[in-house]
């Protein structure tokens, strides 16, 4: 059996004072992922040994884990959608550090979506985090760029009549060169997933499948489940690992939910190229002296 | 802590494993009792959860990992 | 490009990336636009010389956002566009001011409304104040020669890391464009001004701990310094939602920190001024062409004096109402529709006449059209 860090010694080392963790708009709704996430993403800095001087959150704006704030870390709350961006100017600033963003589905693939594919298309060594609930939560329920066609939102009184992204297929396509899918059910294997993203050394990018029953769950209780129990459950059930999911077919993966670290490969990253850049203008080659 | 006040009830197995709450921190969305596969919680009649099997404890941190409050503590002694 | 005492041929965009580099600027974020494009492509080729970094990020929020990213981290940081492309700037331009983070944004002015023309303007002098939801105190600067801008420039870094804001520095097609000689100072001759460092240990730090008119301490991101940072109101701690008796107590100090030092931000021209019965008031680029006015007024015996705002925000109220309370009537000269026109009434509270000789054709304003705009009031 997989050994798991005792919580006591997690909140201790990771966690600032326990009342810090109501700190955020007074809590989070009954039964959000968003716990489960920052919780995961503590236990995998605390496996690394990650100290305070070497990891910075770019925070998003959103029920993207407000939860983060409850850990000892400097975080940086940005404007909707462009974590990555500060976070690209952070991290060619001070390529030391561990940059890790936190960001709803609506922050990072609407209003953000076009950072989210430039940080993928530079390979920028940062970690993005999207908390993907299918909903913008914090605003109460309207639906967003990974919504489900037919679910039920409140500026989408009728269903959603526009396709879902696929997030981890366009961050793939984009460049990132580590790309993942886990669960806040699959927790085990999010933490191993989340190590490993914050280690590649690339633009790493981690899709955490969330369950917000309060906004989407209730409406939608035909897509995942209603409550967070079911939500939770309908992860369980439904998720199939990739290396399972390569040898099935299309019509047996439909409604099923393929997780897993699709993408783990080396490519330029940017910081790097920077620096090389750095070199060869030192040295006086540019275009017109080679 | 011993989680008594709002009806959170802790257990403790002889010499080794205990389980606590952190009252201010449970907000009762249940996903502990639920997703315990050894049945050591149930929801008592204020929905808070319970330890009535605490013999039946594995340490497998389930209910740790799950909750979105990390609220509840599995320690051992 | 030498530094020390050379006198080189520069360009006025030019002029910002060699100033910004003198004041130890070593990131810059950007996108293509005229007329700023070249302040992009010359810091693509500059920076990496000196070590920094610069890079062409996908749009102009994206730049601004990569700037605030790398002076959050530590390294003085700068961007530069035009109207369009600080249209868009404008959110982050507020996050910089609620999370005080230093900054200079260069604004190379261009014709609006819109995508409107690329061409000299003075168009975005109240944008540049008024821009961002809550119309907090920012500092704003305009340099009227290619020498200025280069000074300038320094002073911006150095103000902006003195009182943690984004410094904007309009200048505009124009001036961006031309080419003077100008006389390059000794890099050990360049006085740097480096953002409060914390001198308290890390268990007392309060991301935003300064009083009511004071300039936090800034420890970087990444180090044993824990900061917490959020575009929400927040208290000294940086903690998200103060109760409602604490929420004045920021908005109001991240404007008197600016107004409280007035005297260190305030920077104007005079010139003959003592015996003036009318003054014109110009900035930028219309500054030559109002100061020749000027000289054609007086060999015509006209008492006329000249003020030249080069610190337009925060705006030099004062002086211009001694002014208004000395001369019977300012002539404000600028390329818009009348912008600072505006300050000046306010200012000069009716003590003065304020007329208002204007252009917006994306052509300079000559010394004629103002001089007529003299004899008209004189």
């Amino acid at each position: 059996m997989v050994k798991i860090t005792p919580l006591s010694q997690i909140l201790e080392r990771q966690y600032r004072n326990l009342s810090d963790i109501k700190t955020y708009v007074g809590g989070a709704c009954l039964g959000c992922g968003g716990g489960t996430v920052v919780q995961a993403l503590a236990r995998a800095i605390d496996r690394i040994g990650l100290q305070l001087e070497d990891v910075v959150f770019i925070k998003g704006i959103g029920c993207s884990a407000s939860q983060v704030h409850s850990l000892n870390y400097s975080i940086l709350r940005v404007l909707h959608g462009r974590a990555p961006a500060y976070a690209t100017g952070l991290k060619l600033a001070r390529p030391e550090l561990k940059v890790i963003t936190l960001q709803g589905d609506g922050d990072a693939l609407a209003i953000g979506g076009n950072h989210l594919i430039h940080a993928a298309k530079r390979n920028i060594d940062i970690t993005i985090v999207v908390n993907n609930n299918f909903i913008y939560g914090r605003t109460g329920g309207q639906f967003g760029p990974t919504t489900p066609m037919g679910a039920y939102a409140t500026s989408a009184p009728y269903g959603v009549i526009e396709s879902p992204f696929d997030v981890c297929k366009l961050v793939e396509t984009a460049g990132a060169t580590f790309v993942a899918r886990g669960t806040t059910y699959h927790v085990i294997e999010l933490i191993d997933i989340m190590e490993k993203g914050i280690l590649h050394h690339g633009c790493s990018v981690i899709e955490v499948i969330s369950q917000c029953p309060t906004s989407y769950g209730r409406y939608n209780p035909d897509k995942m489940g209603g409550t967070a129990n079911e939500m939770l459950k309908w992860m369980r059930d439904n998720a199939v690992r990739i290396n399972k999911a390569k040898d099935m077919t299309k019509e047996e993966l439909k409604e099923k939910l393929v997780i897993g670290v699709f993408v783990d490969t080396q490519a330029p990253e940017f910081n790097d190229e920077c620096e090389k850049i750095i070199e060869a203008a030192q040295a006086g080659r540019d275009r017109h002296h080679h | 802590m011993m989680g008594e006040k709002q009806g959170l009830k802790g257990g403790k197995r002889r010499g080794s494993i205990s389980i606590t709450f952190n009252e201010e921190a449970c907000n009762g969305c249940g996903i502990c009792i639920e997703f315990c596969a050894r049945g050591v919680l149930v929801k008592n009649d204020v929905g808070r959860p319970e330890v009535v099997r605490i013999d039946h404890c594995t340490e497998c941190r389930m209910c740790e990992l799950l909750c979105p409050e990390v609220a509840i503590i599995v320690s051992r002694e | 490009m030498n530094t020390g005492t050379n006198v080189v041929l520069m360009q006025g965009n030019e002029a910002i990336v060699e100033g910004a580099i003198a004041a130890g600027v070593r990131f810059f974020a950007g996108y293509p636009i005229t007329p700023a494009t070249e302040i992009l492509e010359l810091f693509a080729q500059r920076m990496p010389q000196v070590g920094g970094k610069s890079i062409q990020m996908e749009d102009e929020i994206a730049s601004l956002a990569a700037v605030i990213g790398a002076s959050a981290g530590g390294v003085k940081a700068m961007t530069a566009s035009s109207g369009p492309g600080m249209s868009l700037m404008v959110e982050n331009i507020g996050l910089a001011i609620t999370l005080e983070i230093p900054c200079v944004i260069v604004d190379v002015q261009r014709m609006g409304p819109a995508t409107g023309l690329i061409h000299t303007s003075q168009g975005d002098m109240m944008f540049a104040k008024w821009s961002t939801p809550g119309g907090n105190e920012i500092i704003a600067l305009v340099p009227s020669s290619v020498r200025e801008t280069f000074e300038l420039t320094i002073k911006a870094v150095n103000l902006s890391e003195r009182f943690r804001v984004p410094v904007i520095i309009l200048s505009d097609a124009h001036l961006g464009h031309m080419r003077e000689k100008i006389r390059v100072p000794d890099q050990d001759d360049i006085e740097i001004v480096n953002r409060p460092g914390p001198t308290v240990p890390p268990e007392e730090y309060l991301t935003f701990g300064a009083d009511e008119a004071g300039v936090p301490e800034m420890a970087p991101l990444g180090s044993k310094y824990r900061s917490e940072y959020t575009g929400s109101l927040h208290d000294k701690a940086g903690k998200y939602g103060p109760p409602p008796e604490e929420r004045s107590f920021l908005i109001s100090r991240l404007s008197q920190k600016i107004l409280a030092h007035r005297d260190e931000i305030l920077m104007i021209e005079k010139a003959l001024l003592e015996d003036a019965q009318v003054a014109v008031l110009a900035y930028g680029v219309c500054a030559r062409s109002a100061k020749t006015a000027v000289k054609l007024a007086r060999a015509a015996k006209m008492k006329v004096g000249f003020l030249r705002p080069i610190t337009v925000w925060p705006f030099p109220t004062d002086v211009v109402r001694q002014l208004a309370e000395q001369v019977k009537a300012i002539i404000v000269v600028e390329e818009n529709l009348g912008q600072l026109v505006l300050e000046v009434e306010r200012a000069a509270a009716g003590k003065a006449k304020v007329s208002l000789v204007n252009q917006y054709d994306g052509q300079l304003i000559t010394p004629e059209k103002i001089l007529a705009g003299i004899e008209e009031v004189y």
